[in-house]
């Protein structure tokens, strides 16, 4: 039942991969489309869909109690994600009492499914964990400076070695306040209950940026999320220096009886800081792909167990009844971004800008995983970057007085 | 109820996935023509902010507030131009087949499109009125003009079988 179950999901899928082109001709004549009225496209946010990998090299682990270190043998992480987020309702106005301010509310669709798998050489089973969210989130900007975020996700995790025992679910939020001073600078502060460094925290988000979004250099800093360095030498490439963080936390099942005890479910939480170079190449504005390497240090993975914990008075965050600390190590990421769908205009228009990077820095699932700022029209300036530009591109814009 | 949550959800992966796969042809297809998705559209919007920005010199205070407001009058117009090329089709493709009355309606609702487009650069210049100063916003005007004309200039240059069609009898 299982496996046809997967077969047709499968099926539909490649079904999908083959239909939809050809519906796409069969309705785009335009000789015979009959014309309709034409509608207002209301969002400024592309459905987005991003596919991220991410893993790290194995290396031995330096913990507190040395039977789990033998027992665990060397570690290494992979990780795979796919995140999705689309607009539900979006609400244009002109406010103020000279009414130039154009406030904008977005109420978005988020969805997240992810796999972490802490690979150790000592196990004879490898776990493999799991995450899905489904997320509402909304972005209110207004008065031409201020930006209001807010993000709940309920998540449901688990470790597939022993699916009905570790099931659980549990609730990721965040509320941030953007403002921007100007193009060139904005600052942040919010708060946000997750999981990113290992166990469960409410922590604060403090942030800023200087330099334009769309301009050739800019920096970010973003506690607890990223510290980055982007230089946009050309609209199509984005190089991106950075250090973040990245983590999680989840049940894993105790077949293994890595904890000594009754527990059949015990938790795992790891943390590290990936620090190293990204480049974003954006072939067109609808996708855009990334390569990243570089260095994972201060990498912690702790063992949890709630038996342990109560015993420990309770403690929140968890008690870890083992402590961690994975060597530094190589780590390769790459991931691929695409939009679709029509969008309002927000060339020029920063605060918009703001709110893009603001979607992207909080990635659905709450995983750190940026899907890229494809959505920020670069600045352009040069002659030559007009090359490409068919007669089609302009045609509204020319009129027959242009042409005397 | 949370295995069956996560079971679903194994399988909203996989659609997921196969989605990214599949649909990426037919984006590639249908955004061609579209101007918010299409590379070209995309680069002169860009060079088109950069133009008038840096035509009018822009302060980041008027920056901030002329773009949102001007954006959105282009998208409403956007609208209105394509109700007019939608209506212009019918005319090319109809001109031997419709009747006069269906043909007169058209010619009407030419003139109602062409109103109703000065009625969103009326409205556009009420609002602008009250974020630039009268010399920056008589220079819009002119800017956007220029612009067109260096566009024209460009696309002769750089393509001149491209660049000459606007010109030539259809």
């Amino acid at each position: 039942m299982k496996m046809t179950l997967q077969k047709i999901t499968y099926l539909l899928g490649f079904c999908w991969m083959f239909l939809l082109p050809a519906l796409a001709f069969a309705t785009g004549s335009d000789s015979l489309k009959k014309a309709e009225k034409e509608r207002e496209v209301r969002n400024y946010i592309r459905p987005t869909l991003s596919f991220s990998f991410f893993a790290t090299g194995a290396r031995p682990i330096k913990g507190n109690v040395p039977v789990l270190n033998n027992r665990l043998g060397d570690y290494q992480f992979k990780q795979s994600s796919l995140s999705f987020y689309a607009p539900l309702y979006t609400r244009t106005r002109f406010t103020g009492t000279d009414s130039t301010h154009v406030n904008t509310f977005h109420l978005l669709f988020t969805l997240n499914a992810l796999t972490d798998r802490p690979e150790f050489s000592g196990l004879e089973k490898q776990h493999k964990l799991y995450k899905v969210g489904i997320g509402l989130r909304t972005i209110w900007t207004f008065k031409s400076k201020f930006i209001m975020f807010a993000d709940v996700t309920p998540i449901a995790t688990g470790d597939k070695y022993d699916k009905q025992s570790t099931a659980r679910t549990r609730l990721g939020a965040t509320l941030v306040f953007n403002y921007m001073h100007n193009p060139n600078f904005s600052v942040r502060l919010g708060v946000t209950k997750n999981f990113l460094f290992g166990n469960r925290f409410v922590m604060p988000m403090v942030g800023f940026r200087i330099g334009r979004l769309d301009g050739p250099v800019y920096f970010q800093f973003q506690f607890p999320r990223h510290t980055s360095l982007t230089i946009q030498p050309s609209p199509k490439f984005a190089i991106n220096i950075y250090s973040r963080s990245y983590g999680g936390l989840y049940n894993l099942s105790n077949e293994d009886s890595l904890y000594i005890g009754n527990d059949s479910v015990i938790q795992f939480g790891h943390f590290g800081m990936a620090n190293g170079v990204r480049l974003d190449f954006r072939p067109n504005p609808n996708f855009n792909f990334f390569l990243s390497g570089g260095f994972a240090t201060r990498n912690y993975m702790w063992l949890y167990s709630y038996s342990f914990n109560r015993q420990n008075n309770n403690l929140n965050p968890l008690a870890p009844f083992y402590k961690g600390r994975p060597d530094g190590t190589l780590f390769l990421q790459a991931g691929i971004t695409w939009r679709f769908g029509k969008a309002k205009r927000s060339t020029g228009n920063y605060l918009m800008y703001d709110a893009f990077d603001l979607n992207n820095t909080m990635d659905p699932g709450d995983n750190n995983n940026n899907p890229g700022n494809g959505n920020i029209t670069p600045e352009m300036k040069k002659k030559q970057e007009m090359e490409k530009v068919q007669y089609k591109d302009v045609e509204d814009l020319v009129d027959e007085a242009d042409l005397y | 109820m949370i295995r069956a949550i996560n079971k679903t959800m194994r399988h909203v992966y996989y659609i997921l996935l196969l989605l990214l796969i599949g649909v990426a042809p037919l984006n590639a297809q249908t955004s061609g023509g579209d101007k918010p998705t299409s590379s070209g559209a995309e680069r002169v919007q860009a060079l088109k902010v950069a133009f008038i920005t840096k035509a009018l010199n822009l302060t980041s205070d008027e920056a901030e507030k002329f773009w949102p407001i001007y954006n959105e009058y282009q998208d409403k117009r956007d609208v209105v131009r394509k109700e007019l090329q939608a209506n212009r089709q019918k005319v090319k493709d109809g001109a031997e087949t419709l009747s006069a009355d269906e043909l007169m309606k058209l010619a009407d609702q030419e003139m109602t499109l062409r109103q109703q487009d000065l009625d969103l650069q009326k409205e556009m210049h009420e609002k602008l009125k009250k974020v630039l100063p009268a010399k920056k916003l008589a220079q819009l005007y002119v800017a956007e003009e220029d612009f067109k004309k260096e566009l024209l200039k460009m696309l002769k240059e750089d393509n001149p079988k491209e660049g000459t069609e606007p010109v030539k009898p259809k």
